[in-house]
């Protein structure tokens, strides 16, 4: 027998060095391996909650190792304690690496503890795309110190160059802004037309936003997993995305931060396919450690 | 070991001394009965403690407060009960780091908890949690010596075997670590860094 | 008509969409986990995922023969060293070396230069008899068998069971040759 193998040979898996995390494979590969768990789990269940159930363990374990690594090869082992840092993490360190490219995240508000002053100021932005995250941190620092011992933390939405919608959660009273860069009156009729139109869009969208404080929302056009997937008819509301969020999971409780994670469909006028949207909702004890962190 | 009761806030910053006093009762015993004189004890306690310190003790802190790997390291030859009370020593010191570990994001936590000349130095990997009822990996040095930067540079190359371990998907997170390899990497690390 | 044969898969590679291999091995990981934890038996769960890696391989070669302009190959020969060349570097990136042919050219062995399978995966005394890629060797077998030849496909060495390679026997069981070469319904 001739030895032509390049793999280098180590005494163990511990001798190995950690990967780079450059090496990649096909996309297809990826994606013939997934459709043959889910179609495994699918024989190991009758029912869809229990489909997704097993999906998200699945995830989770993934979740649970990529946490570790990732801290070690992309953080410079510094360990993420805040509530805000973990979901920075989940959304840009762990999309990029796991599906080439960060994500802009959608927050939802945290309760305020106590009595606080309200404080509105206007800042520009310039562009805000992929800066949800800055901004956030930005309010909080200039809120925390004002309102001492409560904090805010709001619900960003950039719709888009014109128009923002903010939510500010104060002693138990919810308020939205909304930030309008009115087009001005050289511009075409469609332009003014667009603005008006997500205007009212925004203002709709604001009345049925979530009143749950403490979830916070990773939100995909097409997510990876959901690809190359169709859900036949009868599967209803089955989403592939559980394995995806079973990562998210396996992150954010292994971090320190348990959480209920699931995956929606939500439709999009005029689109074939729905978005995506990762559900997170931290446990009680995360929120009850953030405040006392200050 | 320390784990279930829970304990109220006065209780907690008793703890440390509680501990170091049942450790003393500990030592106190086999030599009290060939000495009577006090001033005799205290020494002889001191030798003692140096006698275990030349050893240092290692443990990897899993789901639970559950050690899933420890090592006595070092040259001294094993002592059954030196052992034990470095556990117990370690153990105190878990609810310290519990806290600690959320106030920054720093993995290497020196000298957080200290008995005479006993150091306990802590490094909380990402996987690290508060609560008791999730896996959480904590590795705890109990060492005499001041040398920061070989226990650094040691918890960090046992850090990266730990990420090893679990990256295999046949690990489970949490339960004990059995690889003999893994063990005897850990003990030429700590002869290099120690 | 000479076969028009790439050497290499290389440049289809390159232009694929790809994935970071890590969530390529932990995903698979956590299958292997899942198959250990519902079967149990060892030798269920080898059988499971060459079940499941035939499912991948029958699916496979719709994509391998559209983006890799393969239209035939000449024999089995061929057939192994495009599997070792372009399908394995099309698909995982990867390539192997063909080598231990038999006088009949029927059976041959890929030995794998690299394995995205099984980073950092060390078998525990509880699965001594589990073939960890075995979905590879089931994929190989599926694929071969849509383009009708009939194989077996079996690990001769594998490297977490303490072997020095990869490698994977190819014996050719039977060729049907009036669906040889690739016809469109494929």
């Amino acid at each position: 027998m001739i030895n032509v193998g390049k793999i280098k040979q180590y005494s163990n898996v511990l001798e190995r060095p950690l990967s780079k995390g450059k090496q990649e494979v096909s996309l297809s590969a990826f994606a013939f391996l997934f459709s043959e768990l889910v179609q495994y789990n699918q024989t190991q269940v009758d029912n869809i909650t229990e489909l997704e159930r097993r999906l998200e363990d699945a995830g989770y374990a993934v979740g649970a190792r990529i946490l570790e690594l990732l801290c070690h090869r992309e953080k410079g082992n510094r360990r993420e304690t805040r509530l805000l840092g973990i979901l920075s993490f989940v959304h840009s360190t762990v999309w990029k690496v796991l599906f080439g490219k960060s994500k802009v995240l959608s927050l939802g508000g945290v309760g305020c503890m106590g009595t606080s002053r309200l404080r509105v100021g206007s800042c520009n932005v310039g562009s805000l795309m992929g800066k949800s995250i800055e901004l956030v941190k930005i309010l909080q620092k200039r809120k925390v110190s004002i309102a001492l011992g409560g904090y805010l933390v709001v619900e960003v939405r950039s719709v888009n160059d014109r128009l923002m919608a903010i939510k500010l959660v104060v002693g138990g009273l919810t308020f939205n802004v909304v930030n309008a860069y009115a087009p001005h009156a050289g511009l075409d009729e469609e332009v003014k037309r667009h603005f008006w139109e997500d205007l009212d869009e925004v203002a709709d969208s604001l009345e049925k936003g979530t009143e749950h404080e403490d979830e916070y929302m990773i939100s995909e056009k097409e997510l990876l997993v959901n690809r190359f997937i169709s859900i036949p008819k009868d599967m209803g509301a089955f989403n592939c995305g559980a394995f995806v969020a079973g990562i998210v999971r396996g992150v954010l409780e292994n971090a320190g931060f348990p959480a209920v994670v699931t995956a929606h469909f939500v439709p999009v006028e005029g689109q074939h396919r729905p978005r995506t949207t990762i559900l997170i909702k931290f446990a009680e004890e995360v929120l009850r450690r953030e405040a006392t962190l200050g | 070991m320390i784990t279930g009761p829970t304990f109220t806030t006065a209780e907690f910053l008793l703890r440390p001394s509680f501990t170091a006093l049942c450790l003393l009762c500990e030592l106190l015993r086999p030599v009290s009965s060939a000495n009577s004189s006090r001033s005799l004890l205290v020494i002889e306690l001191n030798l003692g403690i140096r006698k275990m310190a030349s050893t240092a003790c290692f443990m990897i802190v899993s789901r639970n407060d559950i050690p899933i790997y420890e090592a006595e390291v070092g040259t001294a030859p094993k002592k059954e009960d030196a052992a034990h009370q470095h556990q117990f020593i370690l153990h105190a010191a878990l609810d310290i780091v519990q806290d600690l570990a959320w106030t920054t994001s720093a993995m290497f936590l020196k000298s957080i908890d200290r008995f005479n000349d006993l150091v306990v130095s802590v490094y909380v990997t990402a996987g690290h949690i508060l609560n008791m009822l999730y896996i959480h990996t904590r590795l705890m040095l109990l060492h005499d010596s001041r040398n920061d930067d070989g226990i650094k540079s040691f918890f960090q190359e046992v850090h990266e075997l730990y990420i090893k371990i679990l990256l295999n998907p046949l690990y489970l997170p949490g339960s004990r670590i059995t690889s003999s390899h893994f063990d005897t990497k850990v003990r030429a690390l700590a002869r290099k860094y120690l | 008509m000479a076969p028009v044969v790439p050497r290499s898969g290389d440049a289809i590679f390159a232009n694929v969409e790809r994935v970071n291999a890590e969530l390529f091995t932990l995903t698979y990981g956590a299958i292997v986990r899942q198959l250990l934890t519902d079967l149990e038996e060892v030798d269920e769960v080898n059988k499971q995922l060459d079940q499941m890696g035939y499912n991948i391989g029958i699916r496979l070669i719709d994509e391998f023969l559209a983006k890799s302009n393969v239209s035939r190959c000449v024999d089995f020969k061929e057939t192994a060293e495009v599997i070792a060349k372009v399908g394995l570097k099309m698909f995982l990136g990867i390539t192997a070396t063909v080598t231990n042919w038999d006088v009949e050219g029927t059976t041959c062995s890929l030995i794998l230069e690299d394995n995205p399978l099984v980073d950092f995966v060390e078998l525990p005394d509880t699965c001594q008899g589990l073939y960890y890629c075995n979905i590879l060797s089931g994929v190989v077998r599926g694929a071969l068998e849509m383009v009708s030849m009939k194989t077996e496909v079996t690990w001769l060495r594998d490297m977490l069971r303490g072997d020095d390679a990869f490698e994977l026997q190819l014996k050719l069981l039977k060729q049907v040759p009036e669906e040889y070469p690739y016809k469109d319904d494929e």
